[in-house]
């Protein structure tokens, strides 16, 4: 069973480089996004306060750095996106973007207040809280609106406080909603692999473990060992597609086949009964009172089947029934190929069967109805409806 | 199909089998529980070796698991379902790609956990070109054609008798029983429940070509 095992290893690896790729990827592009667009921001800055500029190739020369990285970020997000998360080009992006807010004011005549670079940071901000969480980011943000206050206290003590602050404000916002959505799209990612990994279980215990089961099964002639592989079998694919069944299931519903196998378990370990469970893929899902009614419902049918019927299989079905009155129900048939009845003595046997108060007063009472069909020697079939 | 089961009929030896299963120790098993009616003739590990054996040897049952490389069970039925009759055995029973087995034409389905003298009846009937079934199985049928409903009105969709019937099988009733339910033969019970497939089959087909058309796939 070798083979098997490491076939679905390799399977794994791709699915995850994938998800954390695109993930990151998504969020790296966005970043590259910000640095064009700052740069852009700032060239028309330089174009259209041409005639203000004092020092037009400092200013120039500014820009060039500027567009200079984030070309370079551009072309490595195609080539090497992992370089952009190092500490190392992060700490420089923060240490030009220092830089520029320091210089930024002395290429302007001292009049003018107004600042070439000040969007550009934002970029290298994120950068730092999707790589180093949100405090790291934010100790980034009040560090470059320092420098921004250091550059623009030569020339504008007086005007600094409420642009100054504004500015390390929205930088600090910048932090603080980068590492919002990085944590949140990290959680989004992680519950993605978890729904892969758990796939990826299922396949490999069907691979490997269930099929080392069903071989015992065929093969032992030792019946204690053939009972406990079946055993095994039941409760691995139980337990696979409760998980499924947990995760596809909206908030405030229960699911029913996680209740009818459950059921199916216990009586199964009390009675040695084979209850075989089966729930069809597009059931719609039900409130837990409906859930718990047709759980009670069922388990007092399958006590029936055990005591009275003398079956040895007892199938249940739970299906979405749209050939009724209302437009969808919910349809459990308990059916055994037991001795049966004649269901003209059941008006005596009530009490006794736990037919009608336990079996059609739950289903009543959450708004459905039930039946039940036998003749002797035709087993039993019990039928569940709710709306 | 019809060939194949003239075959068994007038021959009355045991029926030829070619076992296709990446698991050798399934492979031993199975053969040693198929008893005296089956002579196991061949043996594949994938499905581009067990496609080429069953065009060579002709066998009258071939049993094929439904994950294997070079294709699996798909293409074991896809490429041998037209002329002999092809039985998915695994160990899964809810994956939906068994559904594209049984549309490939596959005669049915069954668990591996199925017991030795219900694997060997259910394999007798089979080899005669009769549609054997889990529960299960009928179950994800059901869901399959009510897919379908919801999302198209295909002329392909299940007729009431079909949909009931497929029910009771969903429900783990036999043939026999279902047909003494509905005051029917079995052998009408069968036909219904061939239908039910071929419609599959159909259905599938369509589908295909829908998928093909709306993303612009020649």
């Amino acid at each position: 069973m070798g083979a098997p095992t490491s076939r679905a290893q390799t399977r794994l690896e791709p699915a995850r480089i994938e998800a954390s790729h695109g993930f990151t990827h998504g969020l790296l592009r966005g970043i590259v996004a910000v640095r064009c667009l700052a740069v852009g921001w700032a060239v028309a800055g330089f174009v259209l306060g041409w005639q203000y500029l004092t020092r037009p190739a400092l200013a120039g020369g500014l820009l060039l750095g500027l567009a200079g990285f984030t070309a370079a970020t551009a072309v490595a997000l195609r080539s090497r996106p992992a370089l952009l998360l190092r500490p190392t080009t992060i700490a420089a992006e923060l240490a030009l973007a220092g830089g520029g807010l320091l210089i930024d004011v002395h290429v302007y005549d001292a009049e003018r207040v107004q600042s070439l670079v000040w969007a550009w940071p934002a970029a290298g901000i994120i950068s730092a809280s999707v790589a180093f969480g949100s405090r790291r980011g934010v100790i980034a943000a009040i560090g470059l609106g320092i420098c921004s206050w250091l550059g623009d206290a030569r020339n504008s003590l007086d005007a600094w406080g409420v642009s100054e602050s504004s500015k390390t404000a929205l930088y600090v916002l910048a932090a603080v909603i980068a590492s919002y959505v990085t944590a949140r799209l990290r959680q989004a990612e992680n519950e993605v692999q978890m729904v892969r990994a758990r796939d990826e279980v299922a396949r490999t215990l069907h691979d490997g473990v269930l099929q080392t089961l069903a071989v015992i099964q065929r093969r032992s002639d030792d019946s204690e060992l053939v009972d406990l592989a079946r055993r095994q079998d039941l409760e691995l694919r139980n337990f696979l597609s409760s998980a499924r069944e947990k995760a596809n299931r909206p908030a405030n519903t229960q699911t029913l086949g996680v209740a009818l196998r459950s059921v199916a378990t216990a009586i199964r370990d009390r009675d040695g009964l084979e209850v075989h469970v089966i729930v069809a893929d597009d059931l719609p899902p039900r409130d837990s009172d409906v859930v718990d009614a047709l759980g009670g419902a069922t388990q007092e049918a399958l006590t029936n089947a055990a005591k009275h019927s003398g079956a040895s299989r007892v199938t249940v079905f739970a299906e979405p029934d749209d050939t009724g009155i209302s437009d969808q129900e919910v349809l459990v048939t308990i059916n055994d190929n037991g001795r049966g009845f004649d269901t003209s003595t059941l008006t005596q046997t009530i009490p006794h069967m736990g037919i009608s108060g336990s079996i059609v007063g739950r289903i009543e009472q959450v708004g459905g109805r039930a039946t039940i069909r036998s003749e002797p020697g035709r087993g039993t079939e019990v039928q569940l409806w709710v709306p | 199909m019809g060939a194949m089961t003239e075959h068994n009929l007038t021959s009355l030896g045991p029926v030829s089998v070619v076992i296709a299963d990446d698991h050798p120790i399934w492979r031993t098993g199975v053969r040693s529980d198929l008893g005296e009616n089956f002579e196991v003739v061949g043996e594949a590990a994938d499905a581009a070796e067990a496609v080429a054996l069953i065009k060579e040897l002709r066998p009258g049952l071939v049993l094929s698991d439904l994950h294997m490389p070079e294709g699996g069970g798909i293409r074991v039925a896809s490429e041998c379902g037209e002329f002999c009759n092809v039985v998915m055995l695994t160990v899964s029973e809810t994956e939906r790609d068994l559904l594209d087995a049984v549309a490939a034409g596959a005669v049915g389905y069954l668990l591996k956990s199925t017991p030795p003298d219900e694997l060997r009846n259910a394999l007798w009937k089979a080899s005669r070109g009769e549609p054997v079934f889990s529960a299960s199985l009928a179950s994800l049928l059901l869901s399959e054609f009510r897919r379908l409903k919801t999302a198209e009105s295909p002329a392909d969709a299940l007729s009431d008798r079909e949909r009931e019937v497929l029910r009771h099988v969903a429900r783990g009733h036999t043939y026999r029983s279902i047909g003494e339910q509905l005051f029917i033969a079995e052998k009408t019970v069968e036909n219904h429940v061939r239908n039910i497939l071929k419609k599959l089959h159909l259905s599938r087909k369509n589908e295909l070509m829908r998928y093909a058309i709306d993303h612009g796939i020649d």
